[in-house]
């Protein structure tokens, strides 16, 4: 992949849920500039420009982004973890988006410096609501520090 | 003279007497009385001895003490009878088990005397009482004591194992919620999600067969997501920690009608909110009894042309008991084992939507606060579900 710029960096193992928020995003006109990955692993390859993303710019970091919570291998939190632990990535903000409602997983997060988490509603008009509110906010309203 | 000496006759007759006293009170003792010589072989045995041991005054005299005890038991007789000579002690007392000539065993506890002449050992005299039944009693008694310590420690592992097969189950149940929670909601936001896309990819193409059917997918999944979310409340209740506080239930109960009733059925429903004895509970959960029970109430009645709900609540001395009372569908009352069981239902879907767990959920919560719940009603008669909670003392 080439040194493009990333508005959304969406993590999601489920293909389908995936598309409902890339779905979600088109119909508000938010999905410019947005990539979606697999895993966690993919997802840190990606920010730190390793394997395949071995041409991206470490500078061109993402606005915002989604993770889910429950990933194969590293988990959600892990990822969020090596987000956090690292100069160069730790300012991105990251919302967490998952089904669980586990409070355990809510405290963990908020302790990690979690920026934002929504659960996901059965609902998808809910779904698409929810994220349009936490794009709009993240792509429009905040803006980024002046470098 | 007033201090005259007694002659030589008048003692000899006063010794005979005595002697014969003497005599007498051993004979008819009921205790055994022997005695034996220096080597300790029989010279004299009182009636009770012959009675007990079963043999003839000749039989008996001249035996050695030592037959008289069990065979196992003699060895430790001559141990305890030298050293009790050795130490010189004027009388020792022994509990041994003895055998009569047939060879029944009895047990007999024992004094037995040195009887000194010019300070040498010339015999001993011994009293013995037959006490077999106490030594019996006190046998049976140490054996249901053991049986008794067998019983709890079997007892004390059972509940060990019990507890652990119970604290398996709650783990088990806790990863079934989580399970729920995540798993089974994430396939419903998709089927949701998608068969919105397909409307709108349909668009104009779309007949009425076919809104019909999308209808029936939306509706169906709508049903799920109910019958997770209200699986995670009743896991919830289990889990969640009781706050304990004193509620006013009649407040209670009118917010939490007003909550779940839209105002269309307001106006359909004749529903009054009398003054109810306060209650000492979780609000939150008690929220969600009179959620589910007002919610029932009200979803048999609307079908109805009479639409009256009653509640109260009354206390006596160790509990409060408080009602919902509908002039809905009712229920046959041989049907009321089955109301407050998870996913039991008396009423299919076209009847009455539900997910079949509200009851389960209330019955959880009261049982949680020692209480009790009950239902009584009657095919379209109406149905009164109870709940009763302890008198905080």
């Amino acid at each position: 992949m080439s040194d493009q710029k990333v508005n959304i960096l969406l993590v999601e193992d489920n293909p389908h849920h995936g598309e409902l928020a890339m779905r979600a995003l088109k119909m508000h006109n938010l999905a410019e500039n947005f990539f979606w990955v697999k895993n966690g692993e993919d997802a840190l390859d990606f920010l730190f420009c390793r394997g395949e993303f071995g041409l991206r710019k470490i500078e061109n970091k993402p606005r915002v982004i989604f993770l889910d919570l429950k990933l194969p291998k590293k988990s959600g939190l892990d990822v969020l973890k090596e987000i956090r632990a690292d100069e160069r990535t730790k300012d991105i903000p990251v919302v967490m988006l998952t089904t669980s409602r586990e409070e355990k997983d809510i405290v963990e997060g908020q302790n990690l410096g979690l920026n934002g988490y929504v659960v996901k509603p059965d609902d998808f008009e809910k779904f698409a609501e929810a994220i349009r509110n936490i794009g709009y906010y993240w792509l429009v309203l905040n803006q980024p520090p002046k470098r | 003279m007033q201090n005259q000496q007694p002659d030589l006759q008048t003692l000899y007759e006063r010794l005979r007497e005595s002697e014969e006293k003497y005599r007498r009170l051993v004979e008819n003792a009921a205790d055994i009385i022997y005695r034996t010589d220096g080597e300790g072989r029989f010279i004299y045995m009182n009636p009770v001895s012959l009675r007990m041991f079963g043999y003839t005054e000749e039989e008996f005299t001249g035996k050695h003490y030592l037959e008289l005890f069990h065979p196992n038991f003699r060895n430790k007789a001559r141990q305890f009878y030298a050293t009790q000579f050795f130490n010189g002690r004027f009388t020792s007392y022994l509990e041994f088990p003895a055998v009569n000539k047939e060879g029944k065993q009895f047990w007999l506890g024992q004094n037995v005397q040195p009887l000194m002449e010019e300070g040498q050992i010339i015999g001993f005299q011994a009293v013995a009482r037959d006490i077999t039944d106490r030594v019996h009693a006190e046998d049976a008694m140490r054996k249901s004591e053991e049986e008794v310590r067998t019983l709890n420690a079997e007892l004390e592992q059972r509940v060990i194992e019990r507890t652990m097969q119970l604290e398996n189950a709650n783990r088990e149940l806790e990863a079934f919620s989580y399970s729920v929670s995540h798993d089974l909601r994430a396939p419903l936001l998709t089927i949701n999600g998608f068969s919105h896309f397909l409307a709108e990819h349909l668009g104009e193409k779309l007949d009425e067969e076919g809104k019909r059917l999308l209808t029936v997918i939306r509706s169906n999944t709508q049903m799920m997501q109910n019958l997770v979310s209200a699986l995670l409340m009743l896991s919830k209740t289990n889990k969640k920690e009781l706050e304990m506080v004193a509620i006013d239930m009649t407040a209670l109960a009118e917010e939490t009608f007003l909550e779940i009733a839209s105002p269309e059925v307001v106006k359909k429903i004749h529903i009054e909110f009398p003054s109810m004895p306060q209650a000492h509970g979780d609000k939150l959960l008690m929220r969600q009894v009179w959620s589910n029970l007002l919610s029932n109430a009200i979803k048999f009645t609307l079908a109805k042309e009479e639409r009256t709900i009653t509640i109260g609540g009354h206390s006596d001395e160790n509990r409060t008991i408080y009602f919902v009372k509908d002039s809905g569908a009712g229920f046959d009352m041989k049907d009321v084992g089955k109301l407050f069981g998870v996913f039991s239902r008396l009423h299919t879907d076209e009847q009455f939507e539900g997910t079949g767990i509200g009851l389960s959920i209330v019955r959880r919560v009261v049982h949680r606060h020692h209480g009790d719940v009950w239902a009584e009603g009657m095919p379209d008669k109406g149905a009164t579900f109870y709940f009763s909670l302890p008198v905080k003392i």
